[in-house]
């Protein structure tokens, strides 16, 4: 749209566009079925109903949705009570049942999550690439209190984020929070300090290291049980630190590549560069 | 379901690679570009190997859990037929990057690039629309990134046009597929096609017609394709022939898949569940597309730009094939998909070659071209032969399949027989009014242009493939009528490849 079209048209148009979508999302949502009624037999199997809790827990309640001749499931599948700290070997075993879905059971999912956090990292920084020089304006220093206040923080800040990321798999956190948490550890560094520099080989190559691991520990699952990002551990037992097999590794690999990769953005962002084109 | 889990190594491998080339980068910016090459060339190999091999049709078990509970990718026909196409182009252009990409950040152009191929061929593989989410965010991410790249300020502004447009689309995506996930409870591709009646068709149509408009803007559909002019003509030239040849090529691939696998009816004639029949939408939208496209291309006298609005206008031909929705009609749309990502990856390498040699975008200087590089003159006129369907050159056969498919169909359909003839008439025009001006002569000498090997491998192969497959067809023409069948007939060549057991609604 041109920039001399009247304002009144522009909001018009926008509006017109607002209740479009608001039209179309109330009718879809108005017309949502009332009723579940499934039929079992056309389902995958009947093992695939205790997949989905909502009708697994109807179905098992009444019987009637069973054909006839049908065994309830109740009967067929034995009900075992998983007691914490108790129950061994389980399906995921992993005590928080969003990170099990993350990692576990959509893993590639979290893989391309990953990449696209690098990817736009590598996008900000491949934009602001080039020759460092030295900012123009005044920077006030810091105050006493800042100074010595976020080194100690830091050190706080840091010991939570790895805290976060390895007990992912117990309680609710785990690698993009616990990144994140360090990320902002750093940036505390930053504001603390004029002229504070991180280490800007060390942020590469660990960011690079940790993502390698994740790949790695894919590749270690298609070779070992021949399917790419299968878990090749033993889940242990439930509530333990040392349990739901891989999901803990991965979640390290994440929390480290997140933390230095927020950081290294933090980093191009603050300096001052001016292109260079040869 | 035959399972062959080791070609999760396609996404596998350069994903690794894509992690690890900042630490190439410290041994030397040029090793990270021979890096790309290299993965890009073992994703071609492994994909030829699987088309040639006929390991397909089966499915990629990831994590161990089978499709309707984990994730899965599907490795059909169309799949390998498409990745090895997108890998085979993108090789040409990483082998055209050396010579093209020197300053800048190489480094981080590399780990881009290599991604945007693996996020294609991810888009082209996966089995689950929320991967297709991930893969799509991966390849928009990459590409506006990449388009961004260069030392001219246009680019900056194509670059972020393309942003704010593909993040609406795909958010808009994202929505189809949480609508589409209250109802049925899973985001596996097979068993939402196969339980895609159960919904109720007022959502439905809704969802469909939020997928459909968050995948046109990387299938250039017209009322989301303001961004391809300036992206394209802003871009570096190895970008922007990246961009027309193997984003459309997942961009397309992704729109038809939801449309005609996920939405779609089984039958003679493809039509899509719901109270519209989203395909008679496409058809339309495409017919826009192709008429406005076109109509812009007359004008242009930046040629670049030309290119642009005539790879949307081809884009739009490519979806009226394949909304005639039989196995004809899919056949001349993937032809068609693939004529153009040939043709038209080649000229702007053509075009990169010419601007780097001064001799500029605008279609005067292209007068007098056949003194100074004969081989260059020679590459363009075959492609815009090929885009303009002239005879014995591999376009020809694509648009003769598409007026075939709607002669077939019969209806209303008859109209896209005068869509074709117009587009090729206004392709004549503007395409053959360059190649006059090429061979046509000036009073001024001009030095000789000189080409060197790694921009001139690339424009040689593709070159010479356009004339193989317009005086051989059915080298890709077997494979395409192998793909058409998988969108046509989605029961029996996709659903019950991917979960044997489950029954249609």
């Amino acid at each position: 749209m041109k920039n001399d079209t009247p304002k009144v048209f522009k909001s018009i148009f926008a509006l017109f566009v607002v209740a479009i979508f608001m039209i179309g999302l109330f009718y879809a949502f108005v017309s949502m079925p009332k009723g579940w009624g499934v039929n079992v037999n056309n389902r995958v199997s009947r093992l695939y109903i205790l997949k989905n809790v909502r009708t697994a827990t109807r179905l098992l309640d009444s019987g009637k949705f069973f054909a006839k001749g049908m065994k309830p499931l109740r009967a067929e599948v034995p009900y075992k009570p998983i007691k914490f700290k108790k129950t061994a070997n389980l399906e995921d075993g992993a005590a928080n049942v969003v990170t099990s879905i993350v990692v576990d059971y959509r893993g590639f999912d979290t893989l391309g999550e990953v990449t696209v956090l690098f990817l736009a990292a590598s996008g900000v920084m491949m934009l602001l690439f080039g020759k460092r020089v030295k900012p123009k304006r005044k920077k006030t220093e810091p105050s006493l209190i800042m100074y010595v206040g976020t080194r100690i923080a830091f050190a706080v800040i840091f010991l939570f984020g790895i805290y976060i990321f390895v007990h992912g798999h117990l309680t609710p956190g785990g690698g993009f929070p616990g990144g994140a948490v360090i990320a902002s550890g750093i940036l505390g560094l930053f504001l603390g300090r004029n002229g504070y520099t991180p280490n800007h080989a060390g942020l590469k190559v660990f960011e690079s290291l940790s993502g390698i691991a994740f790949v790695i520990i894919g590749l270690i699952g298609l070779f070992s049980v021949k399917s790419f990002l299968a878990n090749f551990l033993p889940t242990g037992i439930i509530g333990n630190l040392y349990s739901a097999g891989f999901i803990s590794l991965i979640y390290i690999a994440i929390g480290m590549k997140v933390g230095s990769e927020l950081a290294a953005v933090v980093d191009s962002m603050i300096g001052d560069t001016k292109e260079e084109w040869s | 379901m035959n399972i062959f889990n080791n070609a999760a190594l396609l996404i596998g491998i350069p994903l690794l690679f894509a992690f690890s080339i900042p630490l190439f980068g410290f041994i030397s910016k040029q090793l990270t570009k021979w890096v790309t090459i290299f993965v890009i060339g073992f994703n071609a190999t492994f994909s030829l190997y699987i088309l040639l091999a006929h390991k397909f049709p089966s499915v990629v078990v990831m994590g161990n859990w089978v499709p309707p509970f984990g994730e899965n990718l599907y490795v059909g026909p169309v799949a390998v037929f498409l990745v090895t196409v997108v890998s085979l182009i993108g090789l040409l252009i990483a082998i055209y990057n050396l010579w093209a990409i020197k300053g800048g950040d190489v480094t981080r152009f590399s780990v881009l690039f290599l991604m945007y191929i693996a996020g294609a061929s991810g888009i082209i593989l996966t089995g689950d629309i929320f991967n297709l989410f991930i893969f799509m965010e991966i390849t928009e991410i990459t590409s506006y990134a990449l388009a961004a790249y260069g030392p001219e300020r246009r680019a900056l502004g194509g670059a972020f046009k393309f942003l704010v447009v593909s993040s609406i689309g795909s958010t808009l995506y994202l929505l189809g597929v949480m609508l589409i996930y209250t109802q049925l409870g899973t985001l596996n591709i097979a068993e939402i096609a196969a339980r895609i009646g159960q919904t109720t068709p007022g959502l439905l149509t809704f969802a469909g017609v939020l997928l459909i408009s968050g995948l046109a803007v990387e299938a250039e559909l017209f009322p989301f394709n303001g961004w391809v002019p300036d992206t394209y003509t802003g871009a570096v030239n190895g970008v922007s022939a990246a961009l027309s040849g193997i984003g459309a090529i997942a961009g397309v691939y992704a729109l038809f898949r939801i449309v005609m696998t996920v939405l779609g009816k089984d039958g003679m004639y493809v039509l899509t569940y719901g109270k519209l029949d989203l395909m008679a939408v496409i058809a339309i939208l495409a017919t826009a597309t192709v008429v406005i496209g076109e109509l812009s291309a007359l004008t242009q006298k930046n040629v670049k730009k030309m290119l642009a609005y005539s790879s949307m206008a081809q884009m739009g031909l490519v979806a009226a094939g394949f909304s005639i929705g039989s196995t004809l009609g899919v056949y001349g749309g993937i032809f068609q998909l693939i004529n153009h990502s040939i043709a038209k990856s080649m000229l702007f390498l053509i075009v990169g070659v010419l601007v780097a040699a001064g001799v500029g975008e605008r279609i005067e200087n292209f007068k007098g071209l056949w003194k100074r590089s004969p081989f260059l003159s020679l590459a363009f006129t075959i492609g815009a032969f090929s885009m303009l369907g002239f005879p014995l050159f591999a376009g020809f056969w694509s648009k003769f399949a598409i007026v075939g498919a709607s002669i077939q169909r019969g209806g209303w359909y008859d109209f896209i027989i005068g869509l074709v003839l117009f587009a090729s008439v206004a392709e004549a025009f503007y395409y053959l009014r360059i190649v006059t001006y090429i061979f046509s002569s000036t009073e001024m000498e001009k030095p000789k242009i000189k080409v060197n090997l790694s921009p001139a491998i690339p424009i040689f192969i593709l070159a010479v493939a356009i004339v193989a497959i317009g005086v051989y067809p059915n080298l890709i023409g077997n494979f395409s009528m192998q793909s058409a069948g998988e969108f046509t007939h989605k029961m029996k060549d996709y659903v019950l490849n991917v979960i044997p057991t489950i029954t249609a609604h």
